[in-house]
């Protein structure tokens, strides 16, 4: 069971390619005859790393309640979170917020975090404004 | 073949005020970012990379290429002071620079590296001069035949020096090929990959790309450790930098050898510094008659490892310029730039922009110069860049990856590409699969297939191996597979009859 998570990476790639080979699937030859190339390739070395994995006596395991992996899905979520607060709010405030949430993540004080997060969204508005941003408008202005 | 006009237009382009600033700040970051360890020179470059887009071709690359050379020697400094080489390229330097500061004579190991990095990139900047356009010249014979079969030896290469299996290296440049085909195909116009988002049928976006393998996925890394040092071990012993630089002077035979091979290696695409210092290092040693002091903190093992370290970095500009190869993670970054700037290396690179070929070029021995002259006195002023927290690091950073990624075309999508990479990125990492190779092969799989159309249709399967330097790629291909495939049963071997 231990060697399970190692199949993580080679799943996800056999999953995409699948899903690749279903979207082309009506295209002409032309343009399917590198991706069948290269996934029948994908399936021979997945098939090799798989059958590696399971003969290799050292394993990968996750532990799903180590609070280093919860630490790095949040992080992740906090990003995934900016995409959101940035399209439905405002560029500058995501800035702010993810500063200041992500600060607070790596155990900041509120106080420098808060320091942190206005001087960062400062300089980040100063380089948007300088390089020209096509910014969508905040909500408050839609 | 050498255009003497070209190079002294390169020259003259290089001594513009614009020019010479931004090589001076892109030696400055590279300087910063090498300190830093875990944040290597690939990730900076990566974040910079839309930044650049509003510079000219020429004064980004030069630009890059000082901040890629300084990182390199930069990275020598955690690696003396903390055991953690700043980048991958540095971590040869650790095995004579640590026990040297264990000693308490870290000053010294650092006049020694940053000795031998200045030396090294000279060398190599010089000797990448030299033969650059040599390649590029020899490269004009190259037909679509040749350059399918060049990019698939790129990618063979890479996948099979970088990363501890080889399976898995294969796996993911196949996979970064096929990844690399997103996007509508070139001749019929079929959407492939796209699974309905509009936004990608131009292609996969590189910037968001780049910045999610290299970027995020190393801050969800630096966001578990605290804090890099908070000890400084060379406040007592910053005097001691002008002897080390005396000491590397003296090994002239080490430090020559060592910048020819690392230059060499730099040139094999996929190779990279780490590599390069690990044999010139190895070398040394065998032809050291001091063979018993090397791990205790010899001098002549550090000069050995940080020369071939620094010539691999200008080495491997060479096949990036004359054949559109990377020898590199960084360079695959500069080749990211370079075709966001509009500009297609290869074999027509020095007919069409000879001026900016060489001022590339030698923008390197510059910033050899640069380690020499400035290097040396702020080792005072950027080690302390070593120990900033990740605290601080992270958020900031974030943001940086962030705006980067939605600078490239201000589609805030790209942002959600960036971290989806960012995410995969981290899972390869944690299982060991070579992030490097992957990239690679997003980058080259559309040359690869544009160009087996065009052979194709100009020759059939006649057209792939017709020439003696299609035979000869091909040869070279297959070696480049077969022999980690032999090192790796040749290791099993002593354990199966244990």
């Amino acid at each position: 069971m231990t060697r399970l998570p190692a199949l993580i990476t080679p799943l996800l790639i056999l999953a995409f390619t699948l899903a690749f080979n279903i979207q082309i699937s009506s295209a002409r030859s032309s343009a399917t005859m590198i991706p069948h190339a290269l996934t029948i390739l994908i399936v021979v070395f997945c098939v090799m790393v798989i059958f590696g994995t399971w003969r290799s006596s050292s394993a990968d395991p996750i532990d799903w309640t180590d609070p280093r992996f919860i630490k790095t899905l949040a992080l992740l979520g906090l990003s995934l979170g900016y995409c959101a607060v940035f399209i439905l709010i405002d560029f500058h405030i995501a800035n702010l917020l993810f500063v200041l949430t992500a600060a607070l993540l790596m155990r900041l004080s509120i106080g420098t975090a808060v320091a942190l997060a206005v001087a960062t969204a400062i300089v980040v508005f100063g380089l948007s404004s300088l390089m020209d941003f096509n910014l969508p408008d905040p909500i408050w202005r839609r | 073949m050498y255009d003497l006009a070209a190079a002294a237009s390169g020259l003259e382009l290089l001594f513009t005020p614009s020019v010479l600033g931004f090589l001076l700040l892109g030696f400055t970051l590279g300087f910063i970012v090498g300190s830093i360890p875990g944040f290597n020179d690939a990730n900076l470059m990566a974040i910079m990379l839309p930044f650049t887009l509003y510079l000219d071709s020429s004064t980004a690359i030069i630009a890059m290429a000082a901040l890629y050379a300084s990182a390199q020697a930069a990275g020598s400094i955690p690696a003396i002071l903390l055991n953690i080489p700043g980048t991958p390229g540095n971590s040869a330097s650790v095995l004579e620079g640590y026990p040297l500061s264990k000693q308490g004579r870290s000053g010294y190991a650092l006049g020694v590296s940053f000795a031998a990095s200045a030396v090294g990139a000279l060398i190599g900047g010089l000797l990448s001069l030299a033969l650059a356009p040599i390649l590029g010249n020899f490269a004009l014979r190259f037909g679509p035949g040749e350059m399918f079969l060049v990019g698939v030896f790129g990618l063979t290469v890479v996948s099979s020096l970088t990363g501890d299996s080889l399976a898995k290296g294969l796996l993911i440049t196949a996979f970064g090929a096929l990844v690399g085909l997103i996007g509508a195909d070139a001749m019929t116009a079929f959407p492939r990959g796209t699974f309905g988002v509009y936004e990608l049928y131009d292609g996969l976006p590189l910037i968001p790309v780049l910045l999610g393998l290299f970027g995020m996925s190393e801050l969800l890394y630096l966001m578990h450790q605290k804090a890099v040092s908070s000890n400084d071990p060379t406040s007592q012993n910053v005097a001691q930098v002008w002897d080390g630089v005396r000491d590397a002077v003296r090994y002239r035979f080490v430090l020559l050898m060592s910048s020819v091979v690392g230059t060499i290696i730099g040139i094999i695409p996929g190779a990279g510094a780490t590599i390069g210092s690990f044999v010139a290092y190895g070398q040394a040693r065998q032809m050291s008659r001091e063979k018993e002091k090397f791990g205790t903190g010899h001098a002549e093992g550090l000069v050995a490892s940080d020369s071939a370290n620094n010539a691999v970095a200008a080495g491997a500009v060479v096949p990036l310029l004359t054949l559109g190869l990377p020898g590199s993670a960084s360079a695959t970054v500069m080749l990211a730039a370079l075709y966001l700037h509009g500009v297609t290396p290869g074999p027509q690179l020095f007919t069409n922009y000879a001026t900016e070929s060489y001022a590339i070029l030698m923008s390197l021995t510059i910033t050899a110069l640069l380690i020499a002259t400035l290097g040396i006195p702020l080792i005072r002023v950027f080690r302390k860049v070593t120990f900033v927290p990740t605290a601080y690091l992270v958020p900031v950073v974030g943001v940086l990856l962030f705006a980067g990624a939605y600078a490239w075309r201000f589609n805030p999508i790209d942002i959600v590409i960036m971290v989806a990479f960012g995410a995969f990125g981290a899972i390869l990492k944690y299982f060991r699969y070579p992030i490097a190779p992957f990239l690679l092969a997003i980058i080259l799989s559309e040359i690869i297939e544009s160009n087996f159309h065009r052979a194709y249709r100009i020759n059939g399967f006649e057209a792939f191996y017709q020439s003696n330097i299609s035979i000869f790629l091909i040869i070279i291909t297959v070696a480049s597979l077969a022999f980690p495939l032999l090192k790796n049963i040749r290791m099993r071997t002593p354990k199966a009859h244990s």
